[in-house]
């Protein structure tokens, strides 16, 4: 029998109970030879049963107080019953709460700067890009405006009007002015 | 056995346990069902029948009597509330074990309990090398090590140990308290073993000159 088996059978016999039947004739042989596991086998008994003092030492002395049950029957058996009418409103409450909240994340995850769902195209965020289209939007547009297209720093157009364009000529920076890029956030 | 006794949770025998006291683990007769009909008799009974264990369990965890006395309540007014559910043909222990443990771990996180460090234990530690190492792992201050050592077990662990070394409950009625199965239940004792060895002191695990005798073990 190897040195790590017996540990381990053994191990298991004083942690685990007693269905390895420690006393078994490999075992015994093997521990009169192997000082080692001799060893290895008195630490892990004497742990195991040090264990047990350490754990009773925990709870030596003490005992639930006689006022307990008092406590306990004053929440339990003499707590008058609760009316329906309340338990309704009270469970009324915590509905509308929720309701609410979701109400408030549904908002929030649809705002058109979200980035909470970015694969979805919220009615907010679509009705932002139809107002500002984003520059990738100028590929639908004529090659002559396509060329000229930047995305427009004015106010969106009210409904029923055309996004005024502005042209290459229009568009051109002064010399002291950073380029206008048309990247939007 | 009735359908409706088949529904909820339990084990049951008589026997005794580790800090020596029979607890009776086998239900009271009618004690559920009386309590289902209004008893407030039987509810006191089963009060008195199972608050020993679950405060015990609770102090264990916690090693505070106030907070353990304040989670017993609890359990039993979550016990009473669930009355209805409970079986009539188990005892209802385990299930007041596992809420008494559930509350105790949710308080401790809730006052973010803090844990001295255990090396700064050991360290402080008075070397008393002897040549039985038996000895050594029982002396006093190798007890106190290893309660800040339970201390510092993640909770499923140190669950195990409390109910396989404290209360006495076989693997398997451990096993059922803890909601897991025994093959987890035997690896969280073993694993807990192996980790409260580590934390002893080096020096008094392993001393130079062990002799142990193959008749005394």
């Amino acid at each position: 029998m190897s040195c790590s088996r017996a540990r381990r059978e053994l191990l298991e016999q004083f942690a685990l109970g007693e269905e390895l039947g420690f006393r078994s004739a490999p075992h015994l042989a093997h521990l009169e030879t192997c000082a080692d596991c001799r060893r290895e086998v008195g630490i892990d008994r004497a742990l195991v049963k040090s264990l047990r003092r350490a754990l009773a030492d925990r709870v030596e002395g003490y005992a639930p107080s006689e006022a307990s049950w008092g406590m306990v029957r004053l929440r339990t058996v003499d707590r008058p019953e609760r009316p329906w009418t309340l338990r309704v409103a009270h469970w009324g409450g915590m509905v509308s709460a929720a309701a609410a909240a979701g109400i408030m994340l549904f908002a929030v995850a649809t705002a058109p700067d979200s980035r909470i769902f970015s694969d979805t195209q919220s009615p907010f965020a679509a009705a932002a890009r139809r107002a500002v289209p984003p520059v990738e939007e100028a590929a639908d547009l004529p090659a002559a405006q396509q060329r000229a297209y930047i995305a427009p720093q004015t106010d969106a157009p009210l409904p029923g009007q055309r996004m005024q364009l502005k042209t290459a000529g229009e568009a051109l920076p002064r010399d002291d002015e950073p380029p206008i890029t048309g990247r939007m956030r | 056995m009735t359908a409706e006794g088949a529904k909820g949770i339990g084990f049951g025998t008589r026997r005794r346990i580790g800090y020596g006291v029979h607890v009776v683990t086998q239900q009271p007769d009618g004690l559920i069902a009386r309590m289902r009909a209004g008893d407030p008799d039987a509810f006191e009974e089963f009060f008195a029948t199972y608050k020993r264990p679950v405060f015990i369990t609770a102090l264990a965890i916690t090693r505070d009597p106030f907070l353990a006395e304040e989670i017993l309540q609890d359990c039993f007014v979550k016990a009473y509330r669930a009355r209805h559910r409970l079986r009539t043909d188990r005892s209802p222990l385990p299930w007041l074990h596992r809420v008494a443990t559930n509350l105790c771990y949710s308080r401790i996180a809730r006052r973010r309990m803090t844990i001295e460090p255990i090396t700064a234990l050991i360290s402080n530690l008075v070397a008393d090398l002897t040549s039985r190492p038996d000895q050594v792992v029982e002396s006093r201050e190798i007890i106190e090590v290893l309660q800040r050592a339970i201390d510092t077990l993640p909770p499923k662990q140190q669950t195990a140990v409390i109910l396989y070394y404290l209360h006495g409950y076989s693997l398997a009625e451990s096993a059922e308290i803890a909601g897991c199965n025994l093959g987890t239940m035997k690896s969280r004792v073993h694993y807990a073993l192996k980790a409260l060895r580590s934390r002893l002191p080096e020096e008094r695990r392993a001393p130079a000159a062990a002799k142990v005798s193959v008749h005394e073990l």
